[in-house]
């Protein structure tokens, strides 16, 4: 099946004009399915880090939402153990005006305001609100542990 | 011809005798009597009968002076013979008393004046009617007329005429010879039907007599038998013979009596018996052998002419093959049966007359017979069927398209290095290159052969026969000077004494172009370039200012055959609906002044041809004369019924024209319609067929045009039927089409519009056209009916398949498919009714319609689109400002589908806009996830029904100048939207008249109701329209195609696709959108030629709106499966085509 115009236009997109602290790159055999980077945003636990994520447009794309999840291990109470998000417009709150851009940076905006009272995590939303600032601590260590690239 | 004008008027009392004498030789052979005077061997014979010292015109001179001839057995020769001792002989008395009833005394003389004292044979006369025909007796036979003759000789023509009968213009040779004149003996067995001593015994003359059994014969003492009218068939070949007293004795056997009876019948032969063996002891149906002496009849020789007609109401057992044509053929068969048993051979033949070709001559002849013995008996079964409309009793077997197409693509060989000629330079259009070379091609046609000098040769059908000088036992005959020979021609059963000279060529052809490149120009080129030598000595005259007056003024003169030189004259015969088109493209193509037209046609006939087109006349003559098909058979009916005489009309068949011309000459196709039986009778030296199908799909077809050209020999049917009709119906196709390729050839001129010249360059050069399928998607309302239709008529059909009765429910099952070709178009057809009327099986449709009608399910689901579709009224209640907000958003990106912009801008109740399919693909989506669907922007829910769609009236002409925003609107989707169909058409007319706006296009359905349904959409979008459908009257349609052909602005023409099918020219069209498939794609190239014809100058763009996944998918396959099969064509039975369509339907609903 031909690539529908809108992917084409996306991605297009996506590389003429990236947006700071993300970067999607199609494959080449498979241009539905995005390797995708997010920095983490800065004065939040997972500053410093770079997390992996695997992005794939299905094909009623976009009247249904692009599927996505982190590859890198994070400890955030919307991110399962599998790296599933847990994010409402990656679910029923998706519009078909929305596009790979906002998605990302949805979750982006995700990492710096975790939301444990919607969590997906349940272990991990419990510790966070029991006591925030230990959880902070793990984040930022996992952050280091996991996401922050070694030095060559 | 010419002739006539060699005659002369001093010598008019003479010509009533060369004239009489010429009929023969022309109405057999048309042959020029000047090349006659050549062939001093037969001509020696001519005068034989202007000398006979008993003619009844002493005072005229001999035509030929030089050869007296002395035989005295002139006209006379047989009468006092027989007449003489007879009239004396014949008792009134006994005649009355035999035949019982009162005789009216006209009869009885004639009866005298033929039977003499032969009781018997009167008697037998005035039964069985023969005397009727002796009545006729031309006056020429009677005896001393003298006194008379002056006066007759001098008589007006048509008295003349009037005097010989329709058929049996008497020939002079027959003057000459006796009336019978032996040629031979052979040995019969017969069979005896009476017992008793003595009756017969070796040497006995017996008579030999045809039994007549309708009508008892109280002369012969026997009580009249009883027999119905189908033993009366059966029986009517016996032939008895009675000993001299006139008792019947025996019966010949029937093998012979076969073809003795026809002989007999048809006056060609007259049988003596002699007894050579019977037994002293005659028991019934015992066996005896007589010796048959066989006399030729000077009523042989008698030319059959003007009778075409006369048999027409033989009855449908013979409709198949006349009565005149049956009649010929057991005549043929008997002449070539008797010639072999009295092995009489030809001394002079061709090579055609090899033994083999008599075996296959007879053959064909027996192959006949059957087919008519089988055709009598299909027709005996099935006798209750109403009578078979003529084209169905066409004979002969119909073309496989293969051959079709083998034939013409061999008759379409057409020689590109043909040399050119130009027109005539009052000529006023300029040719192309291959209406010249048609027009050298013609000329040379026309000119053949009349300037050389022919060696003479005899005819290739005809054999030469010696008359034997001795008789069977050795003893010789009394001698005929100077008539050694007859012919005999074994094709057609003629026989003749004259010689039968080789034919000239025929002057005419078939021109056979395909339509569009111009037949009619090219004929009218040939009419101006080809004049016959008065017409250009009258046009000399004319230009050198002389006056009428100062021509030698030349009295009218007639023909032998009664007509009247018409030498600067065409006759057109044409179509009615054509005539009008005749006459301007005629004037058009003439320099002014340089061609005199007339319509001959209603009450524009009053006038006298013959006193018009004379010679006389020839300054003022008619160049062209056209007529009608009908107005030719309507003359040739009255004068058939007027006893043939043709002199006595002022119409077409009084004059001998110089050339005819058939356009459109398939209308003639049937050798055995009246309308063809009247155009072979049209005098003229040049003829001319016009048609771009001179085989429609019979070989026979190709028959009656060779027939009307009068081309030898193939216009001999009984020859047309050994060398190509028996052939090809024995399967042996390549002989046939050979020979039919050897009789074309030099015949026929045909290209094609495809042909390509040699370099490369199409013949005619057609601007392009592109045909593209469009796909359309069914709304899902739309898709709900179709399924609904589709899965019931499914179940019926297989339904009745499983119980074999697909025939018989076969109107049922069809009506449903074409309920489901209706739903495609436009789900409100289904239940119109009108519809029904569209397709043959009406009757039973509407009965199918009323069933669906009736149904509940379907009716909701059809009330659901209908609702989806009208809802009440158009909230077009916005604000300018959203208006204009919405108006610049239509240029932006679709968030749907990122299409810029978008396509079909349709906004939601939020006023959010997105392309119309996004929208709706997205609702269709959530819904399905059984989610309620909400706005891709403001997430607030989306009703359905508040959707609009954005139209912008860019390309509508009326619309303010392009320097303002272009006005839009909302228009709720659903309304005005109509079907799926509807919608594409519109979307695709608006596309154009953005592009081009002041195109028109041809909008084609075979729904005149769907045509119904475009019209309000059309209205809509302020298109400009008309229509054209079956219902409307010639005049309104006239009136419609005017308007279409000079409108000036975007225009759409509403067709539906039977009106417009065929005639009409559109080339003023340059799109085509043809709304739904027909069975075969023939019908719609058809329609689409209306437009993409001569003519057209520009680019032609076709759609085909065709529904996806549905029976209109499926039927594009079968048209491609069958483009050039024979449904299109015409070629099936009706049977046949409902076998095929089962099949289609069958694929259309697996």
């Amino acid at each position: 099946m031909a690539l529908p115009k809108r992917i084409v236009k996306e991605t297009e997109r996506l590389m003429a004009e990236p947006v700071p602290g993300i970067s999607a790159v199609p494959h080449e055999d498979n241009l539905r399915y995005f390797d995708v980077e997010i920095h983490g945003p800065s004065s939040s636990p997972y500053e410093g880090g770079v997390f992996k994520l695997e992005l794939f447009l299905p094909d009623d794309y976009p009247m249904a939402p692009p599927k996505i999840r982190f590859l890198t291990k994070i400890f955030h109470p919307n991110v399962d153990k599998l790296g599933r998000i847990c994010l409402d417009v990656l679910k029923n709150n998706w519009s078909p005006a929305l596009q790979i851009r906002t998605i990302l940076l949805s979750i982006q905006a995700l990492l710096g305001a975790p939301n444990p009272d919607d969590p997906l995590a349940a272990d991990v939303a419990k510790s966070w609100k029991e006591d925030e600032q230990a959880a902070i601590a793990t984040a930022r260590a996992w952050t280091q542990k996991y996401a922050v690239p070694k030095e060559a | 011809m010419d002739v006539s004008g060699i005659d002369g008027p001093p010598s008019k009392r003479r010509r009533f005798f060369a004239d009489s004498s010429d009929d023969i030789i022309d109405e057999a052979h048309a042959d020029p009597p000047v090349s006659r005077s050549a062939h001093d061997a037969d001509d020696e014979n001519l005068p034989v009968f202007s000398d006979a010292p008993s003619s009844p015109f002493p005072a005229k001179t001999p035509v030929a002076s030089s050869h007296p001839s002395p035989a005295p057995i002139a006209i006379t020769d047989p009468s006092p013979r027989e007449d003489g001792p007879n009239q004396a002989g014949f008792d009134r008395e006994m005649f009355q008393s035999f035949v019982g009833t009162s005789v009216p005394p006209n009869v009885i003389a004639v009866l005298e004046e033929h039977c003499g004292s032969d009781m018997n044979r009167a008697v037998n006369m005035y039964f069985d009617g023969t005397w009727k025909k002796l009545k006729r007796k031309p006056p020429g036979l009677r005896p001393p007329a003298a006194p008379a003759a002056p006066a007759s000789s001098s008589a007006t023509p048509a008295r003349r005429t009037a005097n010989e009968t329709a058929s049996r213009a008497p020939t002079s040779r027959l003057y000459a010879i006796p009336e019978s004149r032996y040629i031979g003996a052979f040995g019969v067995e017969g069979w005896t039907t009476r017992s008793g001593f003595n009756l017969l015994k070796h040497g006995d003359p017996v008579r030999i007599e045809r039994q007549k059994i309708q009508v008892p014969k109280p002369s012969l003492g026997k009580p009249g038998p009883r027999v119905s009218a189908a033993a009366a068939k059966r029986v009517d070949v016996i032939v008895r013979f009675t000993d001299l007293a006139g008792r019947e004795i025996g019966r010949l056997a029937k093998e012979t009596a076969s073809w003795v009876s026809a002989l007999m019948d048809q006056k060609i032969c007259k049988f003596e018996g002699t007894c050579v063996y019977a037994p002293e002891r005659l028991r019934t149906n015992e066996t005896v052998f007589l010796q048959l002496r066989c006399s030729l009849l000077r009523t042989a020789f008698l030319s059959r002419g003007f009778q075409a007609s006369d048999n027409r109401a033989a009855g449908r057992f013979e409709e198949a093959e006349t009565s005149e044509e049956r009649d010929l053929r057991l005549r043929q068969i008997a002449l070539v049966k008797l010639f072999q048993e009295i092995g009489l051979f030809p001394t002079r033949g061709n090579a055609a007359a090899a033994k083999s070709q008599r075996d296959r001559l007879l053959h064909a002849a027996e192959m006949a017979e059957t087919k008519e013995a089988e055709k009598t008996k299909a027709q005996a079964v099935d006798d209750s069927a109403a009578s078979p409309s003529s084209e169905e009793n066409e004979e002969g077997q119909e073309l496989e398209q293969d051959h079709l197409d083998a034939l013409y693509k061999k008759a379409q060989s057409f020689d590109f290095n043909t040399p050119e000629a130009e027109p005539a330079d009052t000529f006023a259009f300029s040719l192309r290159p291959y209406q010249k070379q048609a027009l050298h091609w013609m000329m040379a046609k026309e000119k053949d052969a009349k300037d050389q000098t022919r060696e003479e040769s005899m005819h290739p059908l005809w054999e030469e026969y010696a008359w034997p000088t001795k008789d069977h036992d050795d003893k010789p005959l009394p001698e005929h000077p100077n008539q050694p020979l007859f012919y005999v021609n074994p094709y057609s059963g003629e026989l003749s004494l004259e010689f039968p000279r080789q034919e000239q060529h025929c002057l005419g052809g078939i021109l056979a172009d395909e339509m569009g490149l111009g037949k009619t120009i090219q004929m009218l080129s040939l009419i101006h370039t080809h004049r016959s030598g008065v017409a250009l000595e009258a046009q000399r005259a004319a230009h050198s200012m002389s006056t009428v007056s100062q021509l030698p003024r030349l009295p009218m003169i007639r023909r032998r055959d009664g007509t009247v030189d018409a030498p600067c004259t065409t006759l057109v015969i044409a179509p009615m609906s054509l005539l009008a088109q005749w006459q301007s493209e005629a004037e058009n193509a003439s320099h002014e002044g340089t061609l005199r037209t007339m319509v001959y046609y209603g009450t524009e006939k009053n006038v006298d041809l013959p006193t018009i087109c004379c010679e006389a006349n020839a300054a003022n003559a008619p160049d062209v004369v056209i007529t009608s098909y009908g107005v030719v058979l309507s003359e040739f009916t009255q004068i058939a019924s007027g006893n043939g005489n043709r002199g006595g009309t002022r119409g077409i068949f009084s004059v001998n024209f110089f050339r005819v011309i058939l356009d459109e000459a398939h209308q003639i196709k049937n050798r055995q319609s009246k309308t063809a039986r009247a155009c072979y009778e049209i005098a003229a030296r040049h003829r001319w067929a016009l048609t771009g199908t001179p085989i429609v799909n019979r070989l026979e077809d190709l028959f009656s045009l060779v027939r009307f050209l009068r081309v030898e020999p193939w216009n001999n049917f009984s020859y047309w039927r050994t060398f190509i009709t028996v052939p090809f119906e024995s399967k042996d196709y390549m002989r046939a089409l050979d020979v039919v390729q050897t009789v074309l050839e030099p015949l026929v001129m045909r290209r094609t519009k495809d042909m390509k010249t040699p370099d490369g360059a199409p013949l005619v050069a057609l601007p392009p056209k592109t045909v593209e399928i469009v796909d359309i998607e069914l709304s899902k309302e739309e898709r709900d009916v179709y399924n609904y239709i589709f899965m019931r008529a499914k179940r019926t059909f297989f339904a009745n398949v499983e119980a074999g009765t697909v025939m018989k429910a076969f109107t049922s099952i069809f009506a449903q498919i074409l309920r489901l070709r209706q739903s495609c178009c436009h789900p409100l057809l289904v239940r119109n009714q009108e519809v029904v009327a569209e397709e043959e099986e009406a009757g039973a449709l509407a009965d199918a319609a009323a069933g669906l009608a009736d149904d509940m399910d379907l009716q909701s689901l059809i009330e659901r689109f209908a609702a989806a579709t009208d809802d009440g009224k158009d909230a077009n209640v916005f604000g300018a400002h959203v208006l204009s907000q919405i108006r610049d958003e239509a240029l932006n990106e679709c968030p749907i589908c990122a299409e810029e912009p978008m396509i079909n801008q349709t906004v939601t109740g939020c006023w959010h806009s997105a392309c119309k399919n996004c929208i709706l693909e997205y609702i269709r989506h959530q819904t399905d996830k059984h989610e309620v669907p909400r706005c891709w922007q403001c997430r607030q829910a989306i009703n359905s029904r508040d959707l609009f769609e954005v139209v912008r009236y860019d390309d509508d002409p009326d619309a303010p100048p392009p320097s303002q925003a272009p006005r839009i609107m909302l228009q709720r989707i659903g309304i005005g939207s109509s079907s799926a169909k509807v919608v594409a058409l519109i979307n695709h007319l608006r596309d154009l008249r953005r592009e081009n706006p002041t195109i028109k296009s041809v909008v084609f359905s075979q729904f005149t109701s769907f045509l119904s349904l475009i019209e309000p959409a059309l209205d809509r979008a302020n298109i400009h329209f008309v229509r054209l459908d079956g219902t409307m009257a010639q005049k309104a349609r006239a009136a419609v195609l005017d308007e279409f052909r000079e409108s000036k602005k975007f225009t759409v023409l509403l067709l539906s696709l039977k009106a417009g099918g065929v005639g009409l020219n559109l080339t003023s069209a340059q799109r085509v959108y043809m709304m739904d498939p027909w069975w075969s794609f023939a019908v719609e190239a058809q329609a689409i030629d209306r437009v993409h014809r001569m003519g057209q100058e520009n680019e032609v763009k076709i759609y085909r709106f065709i529904v996806k996944d549905s029976v209109e998918q499926r039927m594009l396959k079968i048209q491609d499966r069958k483009k050039f099969i024979a449904t299109s064509l015409g070629m099936m039975s009706d049977e046949e085509k409902k076998l095929q369509r089962i099949e289609d339907i069958k694929e259309l609903l697996s």
